[in-house]
């Protein structure tokens, strides 16, 4: 069975932590976001506690949310 | 073809790490994965990332710094390329970024070869992003012993 695309993104913010020469986890996120309708920093944010209650979002993904949220409302138009 | 794509690229640089952490604490093996010398892939971030990813290995890793990290092809990006390019992050990475990515102009965070099989035995290095620090680790600081 696929895993859900929300506890995939769940799984991306997650990602978001380390870092990989194209940012491709970034660019997953994007389209994540799109597919789970989370538009925006506190719709992100609810994705990721939906998955992990008890663990906070690093602080490095938290500075990204923002900008996160505005490439998925402007790819999704 | 991971000369092509950046994307390839970026999935064939990641293997090669993987593969060199496979190795460890084999340092005689990881040397020889570093030595081979690339060619220059054309693209000047390709290859300063090339370039930052042999040096800072071996740095990080106690090995020789393979003197093909050190040619010109390596160190040719004009414009610096911030890695995530988040604006919010500017200003951490520009602190954090290891020196062997820093002189070639790359700024990102300061384990940016940490993956999945990154060594768990190995400690990773992290900048202090809480300031002041935490009551009790300034507490157990070496500077705040009795003396």
């Amino acid at each position: 069975m696929a895993a859900k695309p929300a506890y995939i993104l769940a799984m991306k913010l997650k990602a978001l932590e380390r870092t990989t020469a194209d940012d491709r986890d970034y660019r997953d996120a994007i389209k994540l976001g799109i597919a789970c309708r989370a538009s925006t920093a506190d719709e992100l944010r609810d994705v990721f506690r939906m998955f992990f209650p008890e663990e906070a979002l690093p602080l490095t993904v938290e500075l990204r949310l923002r900008d996160l949220a505005q490439a998925i409302r402007k790819e999704a138009g | 073809m991971a000369r092509a794509k950046r994307s390839d690229f970026a999935m064939a640089l990641d293997e090669f790490v993987d593969e060199f952490y496979l190795d460890h604490p084999d340092k005689v093996a990881q040397q020889a994965r570093l030595d081979p010398i690339p060619e220059p892939v054309g693209d000047p971030l390709a290859d300063a990332w090339i370039g930052a990813a042999g040096e800072h290995l071996a740095l990080r890793w106690g090995l020789r710094t393979p003197n093909w990290t050190q040619r010109a092809a390596h160190f040719a990006l004009e414009q610096p390329h911030f890695l995530p390019d988040a604006r919010a992050l500017r200003g951490l990475i520009i602190v954090e970024s290891p020196p062997a990515f820093r002189t070639r102009l790359i700024f990102t965070r300061a384990e940016p070869l940490a993956r999945a099989r990154f060594p768990h035995d190995a400690p990773r290095a992290q900048m202090p992003l809480e300031w002041p620090p935490p009551e009790e680790s300034a507490e157990n600081s070496p500077g705040n012993g009795p003396g």
